[in-house]
């Protein structure tokens, strides 16, 4: 279009796991002209308990049959959230955890994140566990997540079997920064470093998160190096709010306004968890790919 | 970009005479080198011109109604504050909308972080009758008027429309719509097939004399993104003053809209069955409006959550609305009740609050007091964050008894759990 | 590094040992099963890992190996490392393993190397050959296992242990892989780690021997007379990265120090709760059982590098808490001793500032002050559950190492209540505040071959960039120089980073620091004069001490602290000017400060410095009365009455005004506009 192009000195990374290639966007997002154009990720989230909030079109009593039926609608990959392993809750095993990954690596082709409960201690047994396990099942996992904290250990998982991870910090960018060149110098290839920048629920600071994820793709487009990363957000947040807990049936509308905020902010991935915002948002990314 | 204070003040008459509401001419220079509005009265008239030249942002101000969009000086959020959009639903007349849709879109309302969240405006469009029936009813609001010429020379001969100042849009004569507007002092739609056409006709409205003007493109999704894009870089770096306008874009659904809203369209114009969708547009709205530098902050004093009364745990927390959110989030998690004393420390977080002297003892004792929760809870004894177990000894010395809470509110559940009543 | 072969002097007789070894077993294959025979383990992906990785050659079969073997001459230096991974492998394929664990799965050495990655186990100690006895073997790997560090034993060493009763368990971090052979097992660990976590791929030699050195921290005690076939492997572990320390006294410690090795995670032993939720906990008088300091007392507290210390050591001279009575007012000393290979003596103010911090995290006990003025309560609380001053020893020597891993290696803490032998740690401690303070003076911006940024502030001010120099503290106060250089030091990617510098300049102006705020900034600010305010001044991003602002009709300029709430000659209160400088914004005339920044040199330097100034706060000038060093700028105290403030001064003409009445040099320079 006829109006000032910039020229930007570098460009996202790439990562790749299995068929699933996310990142290398040259501009900031859907510039691009659509020979060109990279086109971000959308994938779908299944938990091991069925959130309350549930899944709004999916069945959620069962993460492989739930991750299956993620795949077949098109997602490109799941987003395995295993909250079971909650202290607070059911406190299931790391090898109960491994055993419900390897039924979900079973039902679908496309890569899995995985993700624990957000218990620090527990959440590193889990990672384990399912980190040998995908190893074992020839699969890239992508590991939610490394921290500041924790980082190091994270970073082994990932070096000792080959799987992505999700490096995440809390809305800042000097410390998505920092934590890049920590993991990078612990020995993670750079290229399976996704930036995680935490995303923030709509009217819960999606702001800081919308902010943060627009000056990393700037960054990156600048020329640092170490923020030419792809970013993941999960519009999926969206159901945990007071709003959509008063009023589920508009919980989709709040998941696609969450999800279009994203992607416009320049996220590489960006993970849904219901079924009409799945196909709200596909249909947004072939429109604007062009092949709609 | 702009003038500094300094820079200002020189073309100022430096008389400190105070007409302008400022003790000085200095302050008065702080004020417009901030972006703020002023006059001088006194100023030299060609000081004036080049202040106004130099101060004038990239992308013009532009009324509707009581509204004003552009201003901004910045491409990003994150560089400084934009001016809010506007949310505009589509009134049909010729599909047969009318009152009772102005009617709905005038009382929806929402609060969310202390601010009102309403329908900043309404798009009349119509060829038929009830086009100009549909005006009048909605001239409460900020109107745009989309219709025939015809239909729009009789809306403005009507006082309560023409009063208004709608934005006007025509598929007809581009040139008549500029005379009409510039007869009216109305603001106008700018809008063509393509982006040349749009350029072009934005200099025709300049050479007409139209002052405001709100730039649109007739595309697909797509294309209106690089528009919305290709205008804003066109102002702000290229200093194009043709192209420095607020633009408009014609949302036809929900992800449209929420596009819009993302990429800092000045005015989103959604249909009228929209309207019950509206809630996450306006919270989409309000994140992306809201100013970097002052993040969005909570009504100050006390909040009760899962039912309070005696015995419950007192908890204090600042009124930084994501610090608020969190807190009370884990408390309601907890299902422990318990009274959430919050305080002004204009909605900084807790850290970066007690580093800059907003959260004291003294100012959180005063918020106790103040709110008279410990005469409600029946004890004296209060939880403090986690990250700022400093302030324990200076808040233990007005009376209370302090429990230094976890670094982290996820933790608050436990330590709720584990308290019980409190004596 | 070493000159192997003066130290293994039997090292070429043991390599052709090996070879002869290996040639046999191989031949003896090749006679029972036939070339095609195989080689190799199951459990791993990497073939013969040590052959593998340094020659990218694949020997599956006893026809490869035969070929490799005939390839070598013996006289590499590794030659008898891969001579004994075929021969352990060709006895592995004959069944003829020793008793012991044999060859690591690459399954196991996985799990292990998570441990390597993220520090839990600190190190791997390779042993073999004999010990004196069955004993000391015990008591050298207990030594081992106290500090983490996992132990893979071969030999007779192996053996040793086994008759001692120590348990070989891999949760005991203690793998006896077999007999002397069993070396390769050794071997091809280290190989592997290198290949599974450091990215390495076959055959990248070079590659791997810096893994190896550089970073895998793993060492070989040669236990006892080596023999040649030891020696070959010694001269070929020492060949791969691996140090070889030889049996002697401090024999671990010079094994951890070969390969920097220091304490990990450190607990810290103290019984009464610790935690930063007690930092804000105060001691009244009743409850206290022993005050020391506080003026009352003599006390000071001092960190200071010194070489040839030991770790964890605590020591206590005079009595400790239970030998004075309740109340008791007591003399207190604590010096701190560290070392480290990257510690410099700038640091040591850094550490010891937060020995305060790290007292008041127990419970039960209070501490404020520093230097030679400390003043310290413990609880009757506190004492009751046994603290004692040995505690306050942990808790620092714990501290510094959690706080500063890549500053400090060792610490050792001596705690002082004898009234003799504090008087003299004192008067050497003085000595040394004094010399920092020398120092500190002496530490100019001209002499400095490098400022420091620092973007601590940059979450909330996005397009904000401090540069600290030796004379321009941050202007939060709270990041000096010697702070952010400390800061880049402990973390080289974090928020201080260097920035190049040399000479002087009136204005403060260098290339090499507009580039760095430029792209610090992202684009946002394209240069900083550091010692002007009129011309691109320093940016700030909200937490100034004051402001100073141009009061254009004075020729000068007006300084407000941030408790004064009332409106300034400029016509704005503190709030108002707060709002135009803060986030970054850049606005010749006005700058937000740190207090202490109005005592140096450099203030206001490009403009005239401290004699520009023309209004200030009562408060400021209390401050500036206690703190400026005015004869250094050819002044002295009475210029203060030269400066107007709010009780002589409101506006504009009251400013100037006084400014005449008292003739203030501002009114004689040069036209700031």
């Amino acid at each position: 279009m006829d109006g000032i192009a910039i020229a930007w000195k570098g460009s996202v990374g790439a990562f790749e796991a299995g068929r699933l290639k996310v990142g290398g966007e040259r501009t900031l997002p859907f510039l691009e002209s659509e020979r060109k154009g990279v086109r971000p990720a959308l994938g779908m989230e299944v938990h091991d308990i069925a959130p309350e909030n549930a899944s709004a079109g999916m069945p959620s009593a069962d993460a492989a049959a739930w991750a299956s039926a993620c795949e077949r609608r098109g997602a490109e990959f799941i987003a395995l959230n295993l909250a079971s392993t909650s202290p607070d809750g059911k406190d299931a095993s790391a090898a109960e955890a491994a055993e419900t990954l390897r039924s979900v690596l079973r039902a679908v082709g496309v890569p899995v994140i995985v993700l624990g409960s957000g218990s620090d201690e527990k959440d590193l047994e889990v990672l384990k566990e399912c980190a040998k396990a995908g190893f074992e099942l020839g699969r890239k996992l992508i590991l939610g997540s490394a921290r500041e904290e924790n980082y190091k250990s994270v970073a082994a998982l990932s070096m000792a079997y080959g799987h992505g991870v999700l490096a995440q910090t809390p809305m800042d960018l000097n410390m998505a920064k920092q934590l890049n060149i920590l993991l990078a110098e612990t020995g993670v290839k750079p290229g399976d470093i996704i930036i995680d920048p935490l995303s923030s629920a709509l009217g819960y600071g999606l702001e800081y998160t919308y902010s943060t994820m627009e000056r990393i793709r700037l960054n990156a487009l600048e020329g640092d190096e170490i923020l030419q990363r792809p970013t993941i957000g999960y519009a999926s947040n969206a159901w945990e709010t007071r709003e959509v807990g008063e009023r589920p049936e508009l919980g989709a509308d709040w998941e696609i306004a969450t999800a279009v905020a994203m992607l416009l902010a320049g996220c590489s991935m960006v993970v849904v968890r219901s079924a009409p915002a799945f196909d709200a948002v596909k249909a947004f990314l072939d429109r604007m790919a062009g092949e709609a | 970009m702009g003038l500094t204070a300094l820079e200002i003040y020189k073309l100022l008459p430096r008389t400190n005479c105070r007409k302008c509401g400022f003790s000085t001419c200095l302050a008065f220079a702080m004020q417009l080198a901030s972006g703020k509005p002023g006059a001088c009265p006194d100023i030299a008239a060609e000081s004036r011109e080049r202040l106004e030249n130099e101060t004038r942002p990239p992308i013009a101000e532009v009324r509707v109604g009581t509204h004003t969009i552009g201003g901004d000086t910045a491409l990003y959020r994150h560089e400084k504050k934009l001016n809010p959009c506007l949310l505009c639903i589509t009134v049909d007349t010729d599909a047969g909308e009318g009152m009772e849709l102005i009617d709905r879109t005038a009382a929806l309302h929402y609060v969310r972080a202390g601010e009102e969240m309403r329908v900043d405006m309404v798009r009349v469009k119509g060829s038929g009758s009830r086009f100009l029936e549909a005006a009048v009813h909605a001239s409460g609001m900020a109107l745009m008027l989309d219709a025939p010429m015809e239909r729009l020379e009789k809306a403005l001969a009507i006082e309560s429309v023409a009063a208004g100042k709608p934005l006007l849009a025509t598929d007809g004569d581009f040139k008549e719509l500029c005379a009409l507007a510039k007869r009216h002092g109305c603001p106008l739609l700018v809008e063509g097939d393509s982006m040349e056409q749009t350029k072009e006709r934005a200099s025709v409205a300049a050479a007409e004399g139209v002052a405001d003007v709100v730039l649109s493109l007739k595309a697909t999704e797509r294309e209106r993104l690089h528009f919305l894009t290709a205008v804003r870089r066109l102002a702000v770096i290229g200093r194009d003053r043709d192209m420095g306008h607020p633009t408009l874009a014609m949302a036809g659904d929900f992800t449209a809209a929420a596009m819009a809203v993302a990429a800092h369209a000045s005015i989103v114009v959604m249909p009228g069955k929209m309207l019950e969708r509206l809630e996450p547009l306006l919270a989409l709205k309000q994140a992306i409006y809201s100013d970097p530098q002052k993040p969005l902050q909570m009504r100050p004093g006390l909040y009760e959550i899962n039912g309070p009364g005696p015995g419950s745990r007192v908890i204090v927390t600042t009124n930084f609305s994501l610090t608020f959110h969190t807190v009370s989030g884990d408390i309601e998690a907890s299902k422990a009740p318990a009274y959430l004393v919050v305080v002004d420390t204009e909605g900084q977080s807790v850290l970066t609050s007690f580093a800059s002297e907003k959260l004291t003892a003294e100012r959180i004792c005063k918020a106790i007091r103040d709110s008279g929760v410990m005469e409600r809870a029946g004890h004296n004894e209060v939880i403090i964050p986690g990250l700022v177990p400093a302030l324990k000894g200076d808040i233990e010395a007005c009376g209370l008894r302090v429990t230094v809470g976890p670094r982290n509110s996820s933790k608050l559940k436990a330590l709720l759990a584990s308290g019980g009543e409190v004596r | 590094m070493e000159d192997s072969e003066g130290r293994w002097s039997k090292a070429a007789d043991g390599s052709a040992a090996a070879m002869r070894m290996a040639e046999k077993l191989i031949a003896e294959m090749k006679a029972s099963r036939g070339s095609e025979a195989p080689l190799g383990y199951g459990t791993t992906a990497y073939e013969l890992p040590a052959i593998f990785a340094l020659t990218g050659e694949s020997v599956k079969n006893v026809a490869d190996a035969e070929a490799f073997l005939a390839r070598m001459d013996g006289t590499e230096r590794e030659a008898a490392l891969y001579a004994a991974e075929v021969a352990a492998a060709a006895r592995h394929a004959l069944g003829r393993d020793p008793a012991g664990a044999g060859f690591i799965a690459d399954s196991t050495l996985r799990e292990m190397g998570l441990y390597l990655v993220d520090g839990t186990i600190p190190g791997i100690a390779v042993i073999h050959g004999k010990a004196a006895d069955a004993a000391s073997a015990a008591s050298l790997t207990k030594e081992l296992q106290q500090r983490g560090i996992l132990i893979l034993a071969c030999g007779q060493f192996a053996g040793q242990l086994a008759e001692a009763g120590v348990k070989a368990a891999e949760s005991r971090r203690l793998i006896a892989l077999g007999d002397e052979l069993s070396m390769a097992h050794a071997v091809d660990f280290a190989v592997r780690v290198g290949l599974a976590f450091g990215n390495i791929q076959r055959g990248e030699k070079g590659k791997m021997l810096g893994y190896i050195r550089e970073r895998l921290k793993a060492f070989v005690l040669a236990v006892g007379e080596q023999d040649e076939l030891q020696q070959a492997i010694n001269a070929g572990a020492e060949f791969l990265g691996l140090p070889v320390i030889t049996d002697g006294a401090g024999m671990v410690q010079a094994a951890l120090d070969a390969k920097g090795i220091t304490a990990q995670s450190v607990q810290i032993d103290v019984p009464v709760a610790y935690g930063p939720a007690f930092e804000g906990e105060r001691i009244r008088k009743p409850d206290v059982h022993v005050e020391a300091g506080g003026g009352k007392s003599k006390s000071f507290e001092l960190v200071v590098t010194r070489a040839g210390i030991e770790d964890g050591r605590v020591t206590l001279v005079g009595r400790d808490l239970d030998g004075f009575e309740e109340g008791q007012l007591i003399p207190l000393g604590i010096l701190a001793e560290v070392s480290g290979k990257r510690m410099q003596k700038d640091f040591e103010p850094v550490l010891e500032n937060k020995i305060e911090l790290y007292c008041n995290r127990a419970e039960g006990l209070w501490f404020t002050g520093k230097r030679g003025l400390i003043w310290l309560r413990v609880s009757k609380d506190a004492f009751r559950r046994g603290l004692r001053l040995a505690h306050m020893g942990n808790i620092i020597h714990a501290m510094l190492h959690k706080d500063f891993p890549s500053l400090v290696d060792k610490v050792q803490v001596t705690l002082i209540t004898d009234e003799a032998a504090l008087e003299k740690e004192l008067a050497r401690a003085r000595a040394i505040y004094e010399e920092r303070d020398v120092r500190l003076r002496g530490l100019t911006d001209e002499a400095a071959d490098a400022f420091y940024s620092c973007l601590l502030c940059q979450s909330f001010a996005p397009d904000h960039v401090c540069v600290i120099t030796p004379e321009r503290v941050g202007l939060c106060g709270s990041v000096s120089w010697l702070d952010a250089k400390a800061g880049h030091e402990i973390t080289p990617s974090g928020p201080n980073q260097p920035i190049a510098k040399s000479g002087d300049d009136i204005k403060g102006s260098w290339p090499s620091v507009d580039d760095y705020v430029r792209k610090a900034s992202h684009g946002h600010l394209d240069r900083f004069c550091l010692y002007s305010i009129m011309e691109s001044p320093c940016t700030a991003c909200g937490c100034f001490e004051c402001i100073v602002g141009i009061l254009p009709e004075a020729n000068g300029f007006v300084i407000v602290d941030r408790e004064f709430a009332e409106e300034t000659p400029l016509g704005m209160k503190f709030s108002t000017l707060a709002g135009s400088i803060s986030g970054g914004q850049q606005a010749p005339g006005f700058m937000g400060v740190a207090k202490r920044f109005m005592l140096s040199r450099k203030f206001l330097r490009a403009e005239g410095g401290i004699r520009r100034v023309v209004w200030m706060t009562s408060r400021m000038k209390g401050f500036l009365r206690e703190k400026m060093d005015f004869a250094a700028f050819g002044l002295d105290a009475g210029f203060l009455d030269m400066i107007a403030d709010e009780t002589n001064a409101r506006t504009t003409q009251e400013v100037l005004d006084h400014m005449t009445k008292n003739a203030h040099p501002a009114l004689q320079m040069e036209r700031l506009m």
